[in-house]
This record gives C-alpha cells, structure tokens and sequence, in this order.
C-alpha cells in the first residue's frame, strides 16, 4: 500500500516522532477514540482523533539523512557538503543501496515526502534535544522547505508515559527551538568537516605512499580520545619501578594479628631498617580511641554517565550496551529519557505516583518503606543540570513482556537508584583506634559497624567487615600492646592503570570531550578502526600508535582536549544566540586547512611509518634479489590489490623517476622463502616453496624454458637444498 | 620528535630511529629510546636507595625478573631494550 492508497484524507496534523516505537507510544497515548495501524511497505503510521482533529502519526528512523560531500571526487581537502538521503548509494549519487535498512529509510523518506506537503499543520515529537531537533528539523528543511521548518510546532517530553504525552500534547512549542537546532547541524558539519578530511588524509597518504589500501579514521573527538589512551600507554610499557620501602607492624590481641601500617614511605632501605629496628626496641601503647557516627547522604539521581558507569562496575556491561538498553527501557515508557547530563529530577515529578506504581511490582514492593516524605532535601539532587532533559528516574509503568537478563539488571539498578534517592542517611559508627609507635608514629585503625543501613539497603550494598573487630573492641586507651613484630618490605612503584570502558569515558566526560550520546560509541569506533584492542581494559595497537604518533607530531592540537572543549563552548554560544553557525564553521575550516597542509608535506614519513604498523611484517621485508628488470631495485613480495594474489614486485615500483613496473607472479599455495640459488636455465632467482606435501624451488621467470617444462616428479622441482 | 634519520632502524623493532636516540653505540625508535633513559635514570635511583649497589648488568637482570600478579611491573618496551642490552653484552 502507498501513502495515496491508505485513505488519508486532509485536514490532518501530521506528528513526526523519532523512531517508530515511539510513534506507536504516542498514538496509544493520546488517541481519544481508538488507533488505526496503516501499514505502507514495512511501516506503520497510526490514525487517531484528538480533540477533533485527525492526527496522522509517523517516525523517522533516527537520521534519516546525513551529511556528504557536495560533488564529485575523493580528495582532501573538501569543505562543500549538504544534507543528503541515507539511502543514497554515494554522494552526489542518486544509486539507491540495496541493503535492508536502506530500503527502510527509503520507504520512510517516501511517506514522509508525500504526507509533508499535504498536512494542514506538522508537529515534531523527536526526543528533545540537538540530535532530536536535528533529526526533525532537516526532515522539514529537506522534504518541507523552509516555511514549514519555521512554522511547525513542537512537542516536548522526557517519559513516553500516558500522562505526559498528554500533558505534553496540550503545550506544544510555536517551533522547534531554532537555535538549538543551529547548534546540532554545526556540530554535525564540523564533525563531518574534521572527519572526513583528516581520515582521507591518513587514507589517501597511505595509499599514494604504499599503494594499498586501509580503512583509517580520526576526527575532533576521536583523536583526543585515543591521545588519552595513548599517553596512558606510553606510561605503561615504558614504566621502569623505583624501590621503596614500607615498615609493618604486626600486633597480637587474643592470638589474633592484625595488620598496622606505617602511612609513610621510606626512600632508601638503610632508613627503613634503622626505623624498623627502632620500633621493635620501642614500646606500643594506645594513645586514644575516637567513636563518631557519620551520615552518608544517598546517591543523587543518575544522569547517562553516572548509569554507564555504575552499570559496567557492577555488571560490566560495556557503556555502549548499556546506553542502547536504555533506550529500549525508554520507548518501553519505562524509563525517562536517557541522554542526559542532569542529576536532577524535575520539580513537578509526582514521586508519590511513582513509588505507588512501582510498589505494585513484587521486586520492589519492601522498597517503599525506606522512602522518606518529600521534602525539602528528598528527593536528594545532583550538581549537574540538563536544560532538555532530567535525571534518569523510573516511570513506574510495568514492563510489557519479561526483560531479558541485562535489561533488568539495568532497570533494576535504575528502580533502586530512584528508591535510594528518596531514602533515608546511611548511618554508621566509626571507631578510631589510634596507636603510638615508641612514641614517634601515629598509626590507627577503624572499625566501621553500621547503625542504620538507609539508603545502602536499598542499593543492596555489603557492608566491609574487619575479621578482627571483636578482638579491636576490647582494646582501652592507654593499653600496651605486649606482643608485636616490626617488618620492612621491599615495594615498587607501579605503572598507572590501562583504562577500562568506564575509567575512559570518565575521562572524556571531564575533558568535555564528546556528547553523552556520542562518547560510547566513539570508544567503539576506536576499537573497530583496530586502533584499540582489550574488551575490560584497553590497550592501544601498533597501528593506534602509530596513528597518534602522526597526528601529535604534525597537528598536536587536534590529539588534545582544548580543540573540541572549545567548539563545545561555541555550539553552547550558538544554543543560546551569542555567536553565528557560520562563523564557527568557518573558524573550524581555516583551522582545518593548516593541519592538512602540515600533514601533506609530511606525506613521505607518514606513509612509511603507516605502512610499518598497517602490516608489522613490511618492518623486516625480505628482499628477494635484485630486480632483473631495473637492476637496481629489490623484489619484495607484494599483494595484488584487485586480485588479493601474490607476487614479487620491484621497490623501484615507488620511485617515480625509474617506476618499474617489474612483477612475477608467485605460487599462491604454500610458504616463500628466500634462496641464494639461481635458475640454471635463465639466472633468475629462485624461491623456496614449502607446502604441507612437498618443496620445491620456483624461477620466478615465468618464461623459463625450464619451468615450463616441470612437472611434479621433475628432477628440477625435487627437494634439493643444496648450496641453499 | 623532530629530525628523524630514515636510514637508521631500531634494532628492537625495525622501525624508524629518532636522531635523539643515538646514545654512543644504540639507536631506538622513538618508544625504545623512552625505555632506555627510563631504565638509565632509574638504575641511578636504584643504586641511590639500596644498600647494596648493583652493577648496571645486575640491575637489568633484577629489573628483568621482577613481576607482579599482573605481570605488568616493568614495562613491554622496558624488558625489549634489558633483552637487547644483555644479548649485546
């Protein structure tokens, strides 16, 4: 069925939503008689009535177009670009890919360009914020123009609840917010702009260098991505550990040794020893016992960084995968939206609502007890604000069908967080037993017992127990510690740790680098791109290195936080119309410029030290004699780029005064070794050829008189290692 | 890392050595070259804090053999330029 066969008939609002479980929220939501299911190819749109207007509801699929090249050609640099299609085959191409996804992106291009132009009034329900607004606005731009993009209206939401959505529904925007719309495109041009330039320039260098090819990638916020990660190893792998040396004191209370160890680090041995032997002709005493409570205030709510990475420490469910389930929890109405940076609920949140709700779930029906009234400081609030969207906090809608096992861990994490926010102090009582050590050491130690549990209940957290506390109990202050042992022990320091998936986006979150969207799956970019490798802690490859070592001697500032914090500042100026889209873009391209000119000029270096990591095996190419064609160029084995087969080419390939185009071809079963021996038929060199079943020598002269002549029981192609 | 010398390899790896790395007789790449002033600046402060000084050779051989659970304690480009340094010798 098309569109023009599905009898939608004007006068229609037209509601535009992200993706097509919302659109099925939405029109659930806030139909007032009932909901029509069209379905055109293999998507939905829905038909309902709402205050006496028929209401056509219809989803993009996220981005349904994208940013690409203006014209022909794939050299750098390049600063044309538009907004073309996904499902466009290339840029400036009007192939359409045969792919599944994109089909389905041409299909709801399709409806929408038929329903755009037709609807009596449109209405973006995208998820509010940059990429929301983008997704909606070029929808308009593109398939609309710019009348309808300036006067469509807006529908703002964080929960894809009933209530809301209605709610929501009955206070629509004028028009989208315009400039955070500016905001989102610019970042997508100079992302786009960064991207595409300096990837082409590792690309194509590499190319021209080796004549081959590999995917290669870096952009604004890659680059000082894998400069963290970078650094952090060459810390590691060149790290050399320093001695030092630490005193422990063992003391015995009813048998029992407990452990106490000197704070301070001794620098050289002959100290420690001196110390140590101090300590044991001295005399231990307690010099006091301090006990006090201390309140420990609940967690604040989460935002999406404060999920991911709780959710990978307890679970180590990578951050990526986390963010992807919660989006799921989010089109299921169970969650509110999570891209967010705000640890902050809303102030109108009905909490009361919410604890109800989600007390009619058996998991969660104890929870309810531990919620504090509201007031004041409950629910408890975070520093960090969002203006598009709150703190992730639980809907209280009950799942539609069971959650698979890492979908509730997630939820269940979510729920009890919320709980916890609402809940009572953790209470518990310190006690400091502080002991003098022949009168020049203080050392203590603390019993923790706790006195009330509170929010930590909630959360399910452990309390840490001391094996010993029974016996530290009985200890008053003034007590001699009759039985003791002094020690000195050898220490050395360590190297810092490698990063895990959420030690590393901690550390993007406080350089600023990347959105909260975006930063998961920048890791994962890094990680495709085979600049990365290790799944709990990340270490950087060959060609990682290799890649930063590039881009840090040619253009350091674009491996450097300061870059991309300084366009997030200018896209933070163009949300609130301090600054022009343009200008920044422009700022960006003749910044942009300069380092392409640096890394062309570089161009030699960079090739060959690509070529090295791409293939570690080129590092110690075997040469295979001297060509017979040129004479002075060396044969080296060599992959065909059409063919993937094997050959032996001539150095002299690369150097554009000789350019020999020398090649031989080479058996492609078996493996090649290098001989001193030559063909006695023509001269040429010979290889070895080792296979499971046999070895035999090859002139690689395909016109060898003699070799045309072998055959497998050759007296020639025998094994001979002679003067080998 | 300015003035790289084309001509000169690494011994370790084979890759391009930096003009700072030449130390009397080794070049190193750029990485090696790290772990070798690494160890250098580390054999001074190991001989200041021991009792017992070492010899340059023992104090590679006791940096070689040292190991935490991880096995992470001594650097991967640190334990190429020890092996280097007592194949040589």
């Amino acid at each position: 069925m098309n569109v023009q066969e599905s009898k939608i008939r004007t006068p229609f609002v037209l509601c535009i939503a992200e993706k097509p479980s919302a659109a099925k929220r939405i029109a659930n939501a806030l139909a007032e008689k009932g909901v029509e299911q069209i379905t055109i190819g293999k998507e939905s749109i829905y038909k309902i009535v709402r205050k006496n207007e028929n209401l056509i509801i219809t989803a993009a699929s996220g981005h349904i177009f994208s940013v690409v090249q203006d014209g022909y050609g794939s050299e750098f640099p390049t600063y044309d670009f538009k907004w073309a299609p996904l499902y466009k085959k290339s840029r400036g191409s009007n192939e359409i890919k045969k792919d599944p996804y994109s089909q389905r992106i041409l299909n709801i291009f399709k409806i929408l360009k038929e329903l755009i132009p037709k609807a009596e009034k449109i209405i973006i329900m995208t998820d509010y914020d940059q990429e929301g607004e983008v997704i909606g606005g070029i929808i308009l731009k593109e398939l609309g123009g710019e009348k309808i993009f300036r006067t469509a209206k807006r529908m703002k939401f964080s929960t894809l609840t009933k209530d809301e959505l209605k709610l929501a529904y009955d206070k629509l925007l004028p028009t989208i917010d315009f400039n955070l719309f500016e905001a989102g495109v610019t970042r997508h041009y100079l992302d786009w702009l960064y991207g595409i330039n300096l990837s082409r320039a590792l690309m194509l260098t590499y190319k021209r260098e080796t004549s081959k090819f590999k995917s290669l990638s870096t952009g604004r916020v890659q680059g000082p991505t894998l400069r963290f990660v970078y650094d952090r190893e060459i810390k590691i792998k060149s790290h050399v550990p320093i001695p030092f040396w630490q005193i422990k004191i063992r003391i015995f209370i009813d048998n029992n040794p407990i452990e106490l160890k000197i704070e301070k680090n001794f620098e050289a041995e002959k100290e420690a020893k001196r110390k140590a032997e101090e300590f044991l002709k001295g005399e231990i005493y307690i010099e006091k016992i301090e006990a006090k409570d201390v309140r420990i205030s609940p967690p604040v709510p989460p935002n999406l960084s404060n999920l991911q990475g709780e959710i990978y420490r307890l679970y180590k469910i990578p951050p990526e995968q986390t963010l992807a389930i919660a989006e799921k929890l989010y089109l299921g109405a169970l969650i509110s939206y999570p891209r967010t940076d705000a640890q902050q609920y809303p102030k109108d949140l009905n909490h009361i609502e919410i604890i109800n709700k989600l007390a009619q779930q058996k998991n969660y029906i104890s929870l309810k007890k531990f919620v504090l009234p509201i007031k004041k400081n409950r629910p408890v609030s975070g520093k960090k604000t969002d203006p598009a969207h709150p703190a992730i906090y639980p809907t209280g809608e009950k799942p539609d069908k069971k959650l698979n096992s890492k979908e509730f861990k997630i939820y269940d994490y979510i729920v009890r967080r919320y709980f916890a926010t609402l809940a009572e102090d953790s209470i518990e009582t310190r006690k400091k037993i502080v002991f003098s050590i022949n009168k020049q050491e203080m050392v203590s130690i603390t019993i923790t017992k706790p006195k009330k549990r509170g929010w930590k209940q909630v959360l399910n957290i452990k309390e840490a127990k001391n094996k010993f506390s029974e016996s530290l109990e009985k200890l008053r202050e003034g007590m001699n510690i009759e039985k003791f042992e002094v020690k000195t022990e050898q220490k050395y320091t360590t190297p810092p740790p490698r990063y895990n998936p959420s030690s590393l986006l901690k550390e993007m979150e406080k350089n600023e680098i990347g959105t909260k969207a975006t930063r998961a799956e920048i890791i994962n970019t890094l990680k495709k791109r085979g600049y990365l490798q290790g799944k709990e802690s990340f270490e950087i490859t060959e060609l990682g290195l290799t890649v930063m070592e590039i881009l840090k001697q040619n253009s350091p500032i674009i491996t450097l936080p300061d870059l991309t914090r300084q366009v997030e500042q200018s896209l933070a100026k163009i949300e609130r119309a301090e600054i022009d889209s343009n200008t920044v873009i422009l700022q960006g391209i003749v910044y942009l410029h300069k380092v392409l000119l640096d890394l062309h000029n570089e161009r030699k270096n960079i090739g060959q030290a690509l070529d090295a990591s791409v293939d570690p095996k080129n590092q110690n190419k075997q040469n295979y004699g001297t060509c017979p064609i040129c004479k002075t160029g060396k044969l080296e084995i060599r992959i065909a780029r059409n063919t993937g087969k094997r050959f032996l080419g001539c150095t002299n390939y690369f150097n554009t005064e000789i350019k020999c185009n020398a090649s031989f071809p080479l058996p492609q079963k078996g493996k090649i070794e290098k001989t001193n021996k030559k063909c006695p038929a023509d001269g040429y060199t010979m290889v070895k050829v080792i296979t499971n079943k046999r070895i035999w020598y090859w002139c690689i002269n395909p016109e060898c008189p003699e070799r045309k002549k072998w055959g497998k029981n050759s007296d020639f192609a025998k094994i001979n290692n002679e003067g080998d | 890392m300015k003035g790289i010398k084309l001509k000169e390899k690494c011994p370790i790896d084979g890759k391009i050595a930096f003009l700072e790395g030449k130390d009397n007789t080794y070049f190193f790449c750029a990485y090696h070259y790290f772990a070798y002033h690494n160890l250098k600046d580390g054999y001074h402060l190991w001989n200041e804090k021991l009792e017992k000084k070492l010899s340059w050779e023992e104090y590679l051989d006791t940096i070689l053999k040292l190991k935490d659970k991880s096995d992470n304690l001594v650097g991967e480009w640190v334990k190429d330029v020890i092996s280097f340094l007592l194949k040589k010798q």
